[in-house]
């Protein structure tokens, strides 16, 4: 897993750990009627699944062959139980 | 007995009913027990991982930490998700070396990786202890939460009683497959009385949510801020970077069960993936402490805000329906906190036997633990509360060794690992207990970067020491 893509995974870590220090955040704010510092919270936690996704997307994992044949024996066993 | 005590108890016994139906037939084995067949699905494997993630604390302390400290409660959203991220990288490793190794336990992964049964027995004990008081504390959060929900404190214990028999009733038949079929239903319910909770506070205050927030900013500005006394920058990097860190590098025990039992690391990645959405709900009670700052009496106690609030703005049945959605955060936590105490000591400790022997000793340490927790929780409730102060920040220095253990070649020895342990657990107490002023720096982190620093010296002192290859196992 030594694709540049991992790097995804980084930016709401830093969106997190940075929020006391952006201004904009760190203020009393309202976004959309919620606190500002809150909003920014909600939005990364949304974030973390996007960045994920797209390291999912992008990155090939060495344990996929393995989970394929994983799958393929529940598979080949539920046919046979089927059958 | 009223409508929403009837309604909590018929709800507890529900909860306990579902977790029995969970059992397979099986041929008494400890490995069935505690991790399944190593085959558990995408669906099954992200309703125990998230089952662990909403506790009382969800329910209860959040509210709590909002009603005082007002957008710093919004932390939890940070370190839940910076948790996934970390669970997306390494526990498809974990459940690898799981499967190849046989581990069951925590404790497992430490003496196989690290090639040493003492280290072994020292996380489990370091385990046990740690998590002893975190099993009360859903005990007793139970009993606060029925007891706030109905005005009975009797009541409160009668249901810490129940719940608790219950609990180890379920656990005991069904295992972990018991737990995962409470964990479905848990979150639905919690689902229903998180909404339930917000639609009644929408229509209690003045201008809904939003009106809410207009007046907390008018009023009381500094809540929308991190610049308080107590919840400042500091305090929240910190407590982001220990608890991420925590929960992301699989240090509590309890949490290790679901993914070596999980059928594939794919689908403990797409878990990863898709669970921190789920936190969103966890915005709902911070919601709900910040009403609580308009609603509630400023003296209350932070923890008893939510269900306060409930009393206040919803009918009594629907108080029993938020009551029994709290209580089931109590309950299959505990049953997990209790099979990660119970394995711990009958495999890792007491070493009994073959796996029958095992299971059989496994069951009378679940007998025991909760009990004593229950006891503790009912006769002495404050006595483990300053282990408590320790139970995140102890178990987080097992980090460094469970990130360097799941290298294809383990290059650390065990005595540089113990020392690193030791010396992390032994800062912390003293920063804890020893009335050392770090301001809201989270002391847990101060005894992290020491036990890496005292590893790494260790590690070289040891190399320099010998000429004897390093265990390396290459997996």
């Amino acid at each position: 897993m030594r694709s540049p893509h991992v790097l995804w995974a980084v930016v709401p870590v830093v969106a997190f750990l940075s929020t006391p220090f952006l201004p904009f955040v760190n203020g009393p704010h309202l976004w959309l009627g919620i606190p500002s510092v809150l909003a920014w919270c909600l939005f990364w936690t949304a974030g973390t699944t996007v960045s994920l996704a797209l390291v999912e997307h992008f990155v090939h994992h060495a344990d996929e062959a393995e989970d394929g044949d994983d799958d393929r024996a529940a598979r080949d066993a539920y046919e046979e139980v089927a059958a | 007995m009223n409508t929403t005590m009837a309604i909590t108890l018929v709800g507890i016994v529900t909860i306990a009913v579902v977790g029995m139906t969970g059992r397979r037939p099986s041929r008494g084995e400890f490995g069935e027990w505690t991790v399944g067949k190593r085959k558990f699905s995408t669906f099954t494997t992200w309703f125990l991982q998230a089952g662990e993630a909403f506790t009382t604390f969800s329910f209860l302390g959040l509210a709590g930490i909002a009603f005082g400290g007002g957008v710093a409660a919004a932390f939890a959203l940070c370190y839940l998700s910076i948790n996934f991220t970390l669970q997306y990288f390494t526990t498809p490793r974990m459940r690898e070396l799981g499967r190849m190794g046989g581990y069951l336990t925590q404790a497992d992964y430490f003496t196989d990786r690290f090639r040493s049964p003492l280290l072994g027995k020292v996380v489990a004990v370091v385990g046990a202890v740690f998590l002893l008081p975190y099993l009360q504390l859903q005990i007793t959060g139970l009993g606060l939460i029925v007891q706030l929900a109905t005005g009975s404190r009797t009541g409160g214990n009668l249901s810490m009683v129940l719940a608790t028999v219950l609990t180890v009733g379920f656990v005991l038949w069904s295992g972990i497959r018991g737990i995962a079929r409470v964990a479905y239903l848990k979150d639905a319910l919690m689902i229903v009385g998180l909404v339930v909770l917000i639609v009644g506070v929408a229509l209690s205050v003045n201008g809904g949510i939003g009106g809410l927030f207009e007046t907390v900013r008018d009023s009381n500005p500094s809540l929308l801020t991190l610049h308080q006394e107590g919840y400042d920058a500091t305090f929240f990097v910190t407590a982001v970077i220990i608890s991420g860190l925590g929960g992301g590098l699989g240090t509590l025990p309890h949490l290790w069960p679901p993914v070596l039992a999980a059928g594939s690391g794919r689908a403990l990645r797409k878990n990863a993936v898709w669970l921190p959405l789920y936190q969103i709900a966890l915005g709902i009670p911070v919601i709900v402490g910040f009403a609580g700052v308009l609603l509630v009496d400023k003296g209350s106690a932070p923890n008893a805000v939510a269900l306060t609030l409930a009393g206040q703005t919803l009918p009594g049945w629907l108080v029993g329906v938020v009551a029994v959605a709290a209580a089931s955060a109590a309950m299959v936590p505990s049953a997990a906190i209790v099979v990660g105490i119970s394995s711990l000591l009958s495999r890792n400790l007491l070493s009994a036997g073959n796996e029958r022997t095992q299971l059989r000793t496994n069951h009378l340490c679940v007998i025991g633990a909760a009990s004593l927790a229950l006891v503790l929780g009912l006769t002495r409730p404050g006595l483990l509360s300053d282990l408590l102060l320790l139970t995140y920040g102890g178990l987080t220095q097992l980090a460094p060794a469970i990130v360097m253990g799941l290298a294809r070649k383990v290059r650390v020895d065990a005595v540089p690992v113990l020392l690193g342990i030791l010396t992390g657990v032994g800062v912390l107490i003293w920063l804890t207990f020893g009335s050392v002023d770090v301001g809201t720096f989270d002391t847990g982190l101060i005894a992290l970067i020491l036990n890496v620093a005292v590893t790494a010296v260790a590690q070289l002192l040891t190399r320099s020491g010998s000429t004897a290859p390093v265990p390396a196992e290459a997996n």
